[in-house]
This record gives C-alpha cells, sequence and structure tokens, in this order.
C-alpha cells in the first residue's frame, strides 16, 4: 500500500506520491496523486475541478493523478543485479559460436561482438565485479546481499525509487564499496541509522536537496566522505566540511562565502559574487570553479587574491570574462590572484605569469585598467619598476608644430615629438603629392639655411623656429645612402 | 597508471602483480631485475629540448637513460633534413638500441609509432625508421598514431609538403595509421573540456587517453583485438586504405560529469558525431568499410545491443557493399584511468571506435590542394633540394597521394554497377 512520500515510476519517469485516495473522476478505483521529478511532465498542482488533493512543491504543472496499474513494477537490488549483470548467463552458455548472440544487422551486414560472451560470464559471478551500474532500473527495496558482492567499489543507483533507509541498508552490506552514486533520488524520509565508514565518494546531484529537510541528517551517515557531488539540487546552504572535492554546480548560492571550504570546489552555474573572503574558512581552496557565475567586478576577483591556496582557477563564461578579450582577462587574473596557476585547464609558467604581470602594469600605468593599492606595490616591487602610476611624458608625446612653405602654399604639420625628418618628408610628400625624392627641405637656422639631409634627425632636436622651406629638387645621389622608403611606418 | 605502475617504474602499493594479466601487461612494459617495470619505449628526436624535458620531468626514472635518444642538431622542419641528413646520423645508434630491446622481447608481434606528419622529424625521420623497420623485421606489423597537420593551427609554412612526402614513403611500410589532427583535438578541449587556451599538455593528454583506448584490447584481456595483426585485419581491405577514423567517448571535463549520465546508448551516439572525431572530416558524407567499436569499462551485453540498434535506425551510417567485414564490437573489461592533472573525467565507461570510412579522404585533399598551391610556384622547394633531395620525389609523391584520393573515391562509388546496362 503506497503512503506519501512513496516513490514511484510511471512511463520510465520518476514521481513522489504525495495523495493516495479517491477522486471523483475514477469512482471505485484508487487515485494516486504524484508529483514529477520533471515538472513539466505534469498536469495540474494537486488540486482537480477545483478541490485540492495536495499541494506540489515545483509549479503549478508538477502534479498528476493516476491509476495504480500505470506504476512500473519495482526491483529488489539483487534482483536489478541479475538483471543486469547475470540475465545473459543461460543464452551464453547456450551459444555455441561467439558472434551468434548478437542479433543485428546494419545494412546487410551482422554485428559481429566479440569478448561479450566472456564478459557475461566474468559479470555473472558477482565476486568478478568491482563496479555496477543499476540506473534507471527501478530498485526500491534492499534485500539481504550475498557476500559474492563484497568486492564491489563503485556503485550506481541513480534514477530508482530507493528511501534512504534502504540505500543505507544496502550499502551497509558492501564492506568495500568506495564510491556510491544515487543521483536523481528523492530522499522524502530519514530515519537514523549506522554511519557507514568506506563510502570516501559520494553523488547525490539532482536530488533536491533543497528542498530537503534531512540534508544534513544524510550527509552525516558517512563520516569518512572525502569527494561529494551535490550539483542541481537548488541548495543555498550546505554543511560539510573536511571535504577534498566538492561539487556545487549549479545550485542557488548567491555568494562564494556561503560555500563550504573544501579543497576542490565547484562553483559553475550558481548565480554568485565574490565578496570579501578574509573572515571565512575558505582558506584550503586549491582549485576554484566559476564558470557561468554571476561574476562581473574586477574587485570580486581582489578578493579572490584573499585565498593564499588558490592555484587552479576556471571562470569562462561570466560576465566579466564576457565584457573583454580572453587575453587581457588572463593577464588581469594572473596579475591580481599572485597564487594562480592554472587557469581554465591550462597550466602556465613563470615566465608567462612575469609576463602577464609586465603588461598589467603597463595598462595600470596608462591608466586603463585599475589596481588596488597594495597590489600595485608588490607587483612593482617584484619587477623593479617605480610605482609612479603616471609618468605624462611617456603617456601622451608632446607634439611639435612645423610650418611648412612650399611656393606660394603654406601649411603646418603636426609631428610627435619623436618624429624624425624622415617623418616629416613622408608628410610633406603626402599633403603636396611629391615623392620623397624630388623634394629638399631647407630651413633657417640662426643665420645660416640649413639643409635638412639627415632623415634620422629629431625634428624636435632642431629646436625650428623659422618655417621649412620645400625645395623642388631631384634626388642627389650620394646625399643619401639609402634612398627613404615611403612604406616605413609614417606617423600621422 | 592503468596498469598500477607509479611514475618511477614501481608497482602502486599494496599491488603484487601488475594489473591486467602477465599477457596483457607485458605488450608494453618489461620487468628488470629489481622488480622495476621498464616500458618498451624508445624516444627519438634530432634535436635535445623535449626529450630534455622527459630526462628532467616527473617521468625520467621510467625510462632507462638508453631509451632516450637525441641529436644535436633539429631537422628545422624540413623532411629532407630528417630523412637524409641529419636524420641518417642517428639510424644506426636507433638501430642498435630497437635490436637490443626485441631481443628482450619473447614474441615480437610489431610496432607503434607516434610522430608527427608536419614537422621534419617526425616525417622525415618517423619514414626512414618505418623504411628500416621494414627492412630489419620484415613482416611484423607496424601501426602508426600520426598527427596530422592541423589545417589551421600550422607551425610551419612546408607542413604540407612534409606530410605529403612522408605519406608517399610510409604508405607501403606502415600496415595501419591513425590519423590525429591538432585542430580537431583542440576544438574537443576548448568545446567537451571546457579549455579556454588549450596548450600542448592538454592536446597530448586528450591524445593519451585515445592510444590508450587503442591499445586497451592489447594490454588488458578480453577482447576483440587479441594481437596487432588482427587490427589490420579487421580494418584494413587494401594495403593501401589503411587510415582508419578514430572517435571517442566521452570526453567530458571533470565539472560537467555530474551532469551528464554517459550511458552506453549515449556514449556509443557520441562516437558517431563529428565533434568526438580525432580527424576533421564528415563521415555522414562517406561510406564505412569497417567499423569497430571498443568498449571499456562497465558495461552489459544488453546496453551495447540497444545501442547499436539505435546506430543502426540511423541512416547516416552506410556501410558499403564491398566489404565483407562490417560492424564489429570488442570490449575490455577494464575502465579508463586519469592522470591527476588531467582535465578529463573520470568515468566508469568509455568507447572508442575505429571506422575506416572513405570520408577520411577529406583529409588528403585538404593537404594535397595546399601542397598543389605552393608547389606550382615551387616555393620553399629549394630548401629540400639543397638537403640533397632531388625535385622529382616531389612530384613522385604528389602522384602517389593523387592516386589514393582516387582509391577512396573508387571504393566510396556503389559497386557492382549492374551487368545489364553495361551491353
Amino acid at each position: 500500500m503506497l503512503v506519501p512520500g512513496d516513490r514511484v515510476a510511471v512511463d520510465g519517469f520518476l514521481a513522489t506520491v504525495r495523495f493516495v485516495g479517491e477522486i471523483p473522476n475514477w469512482p471505485n478505483e484508487t487515485a494516486i496523486g504524484i508529483e514529477w521529478d520533471v515538472p513539466e511532465r505534469g498536469k495540474n498542482d494537486g488540486s482537480l475541478n477545483g478541490t485540492r488533493y495536495f499541494t506540489t512543491l515545483h509549479g503549478a504543472k508538477s502534479g498528476s493523478f493516476v491509476k495504480p496499474s500505470k506504476l512500473q513494477p519495482t526491483r529488489s537490488f539483487m534482483d536489478a543485479m541479475v538483471y543486469q549483470y547475470a540475465s545473459d548467463e543461460s543464452l551464453a552458455n547456450e551459444s555455441a559460436s561467439l558472434v551468434d548472440h548478437f542479433d543485428l544487422t546494419i545494412g546487410t551486414k551482422k554485428v559481429e561482438s566479440y569478448g561479450f560472451e566472456k564478459l557475461s560470464r566474468l559479470q555473472a559471478d558477482f565476486r568478478n565485479l568491482e563496479t555496477a551500474t543499476l540506473e534507471r532500473l527501478n530498485v526500491a527495496v534492499s534485500s539481504p546481499i550475498d557476500s559474492s558482492l563484497h568486492n564491489l567499489q563503485v556503485l550506481d543507483l541513480g534514477f530508482n525509487l530507493l528511501d534512504w533507509h534502504n540505500l543505507m541498508q544496502i550499502v551497509l552490506q558492501l564492506p568495500n564499496l568506495h564510491t556510491l552514486k544515487a543521483n536523481g533520488n528523492r530522499w522524502t524520509r530519514y530515519e537514523p541509522c549506522t554511519p557507514c565508514l568506506s563510502v570516501r565518494t559520494l553523488h547525490l546531484a539532482a536530488c533536491d536537496l533543497g528542498n530537503s529537510q534531512y540534508t544534513a541528517q544524510l550527509l552525516s551517515c558517512f563520516p569518512k566522505l572525502q569527494h561529494l557531488h551535490v550539483a542541481s539540487n537548488g541548495l543555498k546552504y550546505i554543511e560539510v566540511c573536511g571535504l577534498e572535492s566538492l561539487d556545487l554546480s549549479d545550485n542557488s548560492f548567491t555568494l562564494l562565502s556561503d560555500a563550504p571550504p573544501a579543497k576542490r570546489l565547484n562553483l559553475s552555474y550558481n548565480d554568485l559574487h565574490i565578496p570579501s573572503l578574509t573572515e571565512t574558512s575558505l582558506q584550503i581552496v586549491e582549485e576554484l570553479d566559476l564558470c557561468n557565475t554571476a561574476v562581473s567586478e574586477w574587485s570580486e576577483i581582489d578578493n579572490l587574491a584573499q585565498l593564499p591556496n588558490l592555484t587552479s582557477l576556471r571562470i569562462l563564461n561570466t560576465p566579466l570574462l564576457n565584457s573583454t578579450d580572453y587575453d587581457s582577462a588572463m593577464c588581469q587574473l594572473f596579475a591580481r590572484i599572485p597564487s594562480l596557476v592554472k587557469l581554465d585547464g591550462t597550466v602556465y609558467t613563470t615566465e608567462h605569469r612575469d609576463n602577464f604581470e609586465l603588461y598589467f602594469i603597463s595598462k595600470v600605468r596608462s591608466k586603463e585598467w585599475s589596481c588596488p593599492q597594495p597590489l600595485w606595490t608588490t607587483l612593482c616591487a617584484k619587477h623593479g619598476v617605480s610605482t609612479q602610476e603616471t609618468t605624462p611624458a611617456h603617456q601622451h608625446p608632446t607634439s611639435t608644430c612645423v610650418e611648412v612653405v612650399y611656393d606660394t602654399c603654406r601649411f603646418s604639420a603636426t609631428l610627435f615629438s619623436s618624429a624624425t625628418v624622415g617623418k616629416l618628408r613622408g608628410k610633406i610628400s603626402r599633403k603636396l603629392g611629391l615623392s620623397v625624392l624630388d623634394f629638399q627641405l631647407y630651413t633657417q637656422l640662426g643665420h645660416d639655411i640649413e639643409h635638412l639631409a639627415n632623415d634620422q634627425q629629431i625634428v624636435a632636436a632642431l629646436g625650428l623656429a623659422n618655417p621649412v622651406q620645400v625645395e623642388l629638387q631631384p634626388w642627389e645621389s650620394g646625399l643619401r645612402q639609402q634612398p627613404y622608403l615611403r612604406k616605413s611606418g609614417v606617423a600621422d | 597508471m592503468e596498469h598500477g605502475i607509479t611514475p618511477d617504474g614501481y608497482l602502486q602499493e599494496g599491488l603484487t602483480r601488475p594489473k591486467g594479466g602477465e599477457e596483457g601487461f607485458s605488450t608494453f612494459f618489461a620487468e628488470t631485475g629489481s622488480g622495476k617495470y621498464v616500458p618498451r619505449a624508445l624516444y627519438v628526436d634530432l634535436e635535445p629540448n623535449v626529450i630534455d624535458e622527459v630526462r628532467t620531468g616527473k617521468y625520467k626514472n621510467l625510462f632507462h637513460p638508453e631509451q632516450l635518444i637525441s641529436g644535436k642538431e633539429d631537422a628545422a622542419n624540413n623532411y629532407a633534413r630528417g630523412h637524409y641528413t641529419v636524420g641518417r646520423e642517428l639510424l644506426d645508434d636507433i638501430s642498435d638500441r630497437l635490436r637490443k630491446m626485441t631481443d628482450q622481447c619473447d614474441g615480437l608481434q610489431g610496432f607503434l609509432f607516434t610522430h608527427s606528419l608536419g614537422g621534419g622529424t617526425g616525417s622525415g625521420l618517423g619514414s626512414l625508421l618505418l623504411e628500416q623497420f621494414s627492412n630489419d623485421y620484415g613482416k611484423k606489423s607496424k601501426l602508426e598514431f600520426a598527427v596530422y597537420p592541423a589545417p589551421q593551427v600550422s607551425t610551419s609554412v612546408v607542413e604540407p609538403y612534409n606530410t605529403v612526402l612522408t605519406t608517399h614513403t610510409t604508405l607501403e611500410n606502415a600496415d595501419c595509421t591513425f590519423m590525429v589532427d591538432n585542430e580537431a583535438i583542440y576544438e574537443m578541449c576548448r568545446k567537451n573540456l571546457n579549455i579556454a587556451r588549450p596548450n600542448f599538455n592538454n592536446l597530448n593528454n586528450l591524445i593519451a587517453q585515445v592510444v590508450s583506448s587503442v591499445t586497451a584490447s592489447l594490454r588488458f584481456d578480453g577482447s576483440l583485438n587479441v594481437d596487432l595483426n588482427e587490427f589490420q585485419t579487421n580494418l584494413v581491405p587494401y594495403p593501401r586504405i589503411h587510415f582508419p577514423l578514430v572517435s571517442y567517448a566521452p570526453v567530458m571535463s571533470k565539472s560537467r560529469i555530474t551532469h551528464e549520465a554517459n550511458s552506453v546508448a549515449e556514449i556509443t551516439a557520441a562516437c558517431f558525431e563529428p565533434g568526438n572525431q580525432m580527424v576533421k572530416c564528415d563521415p555522414r558524407l562517406g561510406k564505412y568499410m569497417a567499423t569497430c567499436l571498443l568498449y571499456r569499462g562497465d558495461v552489459v551485453n544488453r546496453d551495447v545491443q540497444n545501442a547499436v540498434s539505435v546506430i543502426k535506425s540511423k541512416k547516416t551510417v552506410q556501410l558499403v557493399d564491398w566489404c565483407p567485414t562490417g560492424f564489429k564490437i570488442g570490449i575490455c573489461y577494464q575502465k579508463p584511468t586519469q592522470t591527476p592533472e588531467s582535465e578529463l573525467a573520470d568515468v566508469s565507461r568509455a568507447v572508442c571506435m575505429l571506422s575506416n570510412t572513405t570520408a577520411i579522404a577529406d583529409a588528403w585533399q585538404k593537404v594535397d590542394r595546399k601542397f598543389d598551391l605552393m608547389y606550382k610556384k615551387r616555393a620553399f622547394v629549394h630548401w629540400y633540394v639543397s638537403e640533397g633531395m632531388e625535385e622529382g620525389e616531389f612530384a613522385e609523391a604528389r602522384e602517389d597521394l593523387a592516386a589514393l584520393e582516387r582509391d577512396y573515391v573508387e571504393l566510396g562509388a556503389d559497386t557492382f554497377p549492374d551487368e545489364e546496362e553495361e551491353y
């Protein structure tokens, strides 16, 4: 007899029983009100024709009423093991040829398989099994497990109908189990049970733990846990400690400081910001995944620098990274987080880091990027550069104005202070449409008329007081060893 | 790692025998007197930089110093230098050491080459060694993993030349060549592993995983290809058509693994998607001559049958009419292992597909086109000629590749024309 809180499967979809009783539509029959794990699958919110029978947790369309005949039959754990791993045994023994028991053709070709007979035989002897996957097999109850399964180390019970109590009964009978996957289940009830000391890795993704009141108790059943995966659970808060790795992706965390400490922390797909972290226990974090989070300010990255052990960071697809190109973002990230070694899966060497930091310094100098003062001082000290943020001469080279006279035409050319006579010639040649080889420049310096023959000379250094005269004159051989090439980067 | 061996060559704590059974294990490792395990491998490069990294790196104790051979002068991306001038100087040295190593083998099955097609050492010296091995060891099978020059991620302009030249030389000597396209791997790293800027470590990591999957059947019991020779028998219908397409699934980052189910059906379907192929080409446009699916890890018969029947229902998988070998499936019970630095997620099952498809001719077409562009103007040819190569070799190699392309077209075309229509 079903009671609310039980788990059922209908047409391959999993659901939780919320109501058992009669509804007017189906007189003389038991109706079961269920809430689907996939909210889009349902038809109502627990009320039918104006009468409320139960209330759904996940929106107005996640509930349905079904007849008991629609429920799929359930299995016990051992039945599922036999179904998955041992049902081929008789078949394999009978078939004379290796190839025959795979009865499929593609086009005109027969599909041939090798090794499956051996595999079937191997698997049918449960003593050989170290990994077992019993996903979506409607396992609902535990059963006494015979000792042949004692070598089992990895068990996947994802998307089944188990109660926590039943799950623990199975787990406690497997002494060597170190990895337990139970994704996609719902834990509606909890009874205190003996803690399991063997399991080190636990997967509880998509178990709706955010709405479960037992989350803390459930986790307390595994005191030796090192790796926990609780992705897609709608969690806002979770209390665990001493973990090697913790996967909290696709949950509802809003601040990094709310996350519990773990050496490897995955917070991708959370709508998350980074507050100041000095007061938190996150200091032990070494690897952090912040892909697809809401990180949008460089000041948040500066907060990350407060994690002294952070060596690996993933931060793709955040508003911050999308607002700039990846290369400059990379420079900023490395400069701002001194302990960083690995970014988005790629390891960078110390030479890379030096380059990034120097580029960062140059950008801060030119006021394009900003940088908090303590970091600035450290970086400058490291690379032995002055902490002076701006040196105006470097930033905007002052320009010189040169008066040019050609026949009756008179105009002024503006040049960088570093421009050479060659550049001036280029400028004039373009303005007047003359080849650089066809004219010479003269100017009055003091009392003499000076011929500006040296193209490498800096115009500003001449201290021109008088206009530059342009005289049409064919290029004299011997005056310059190499003709001035127009191509070589004339600065306007 | 998969055999339970630590980076310094000893067994991991708690193991008395290496994993994978005595037979499988000894394919690639030899045990020394002191209980240390040494891989049966030889590293060869014409310049010392890269090999020095191995000599000083994490695995420095795994290799015997004699296994790491490096010259002093590199091949400068020049096939001729690798094949004729600089490479030839090292040849005797390599042959000696190789002889030493093969003498330690109980039953030599064959050789596994890993080299590039675009660079000078990989293409020149690689093909030279293949020739040499053919002379020295006769009919022993020679399998290659060749890194195909990526169409976009190219480091040198003469890559098409090197590729065409080396392919021409090895076409007769290698028995089976698995090509790995750097660009395809790069894309996989970016899209599937979320690595923003994959570097060569990332790429190599993924390639290693694929190589491991292909060779899993040699190293562990219970599988389709029990020895190297059977690889060819299954996949190579003609001696020249020996370029199977490799695809691998799942390629998934650690952070995404909890969001994906990775059932047998899913990884099988993923294998037939261009995104999981090691060479960029579209198999939907070509025809399959032979296909092997090599499963690893926790896989049951029923799931595989269901997955294959789904593939069957897809119209895109077309097999040629004339080839008797069709679709083979093998399994290896050992699940794949990841190095700790790897971005790949630890999974309990994986599948590697080797398929000889006519679509891979795309890859040759691309490289041939680029070869033609340059060769029409004889660009860069002088580098090769000055190292003692004859210009005729270029034309000859190109001709050979054109023939290869034609072979593929011919094989893909529907054969057996109706005899009635011939009259």
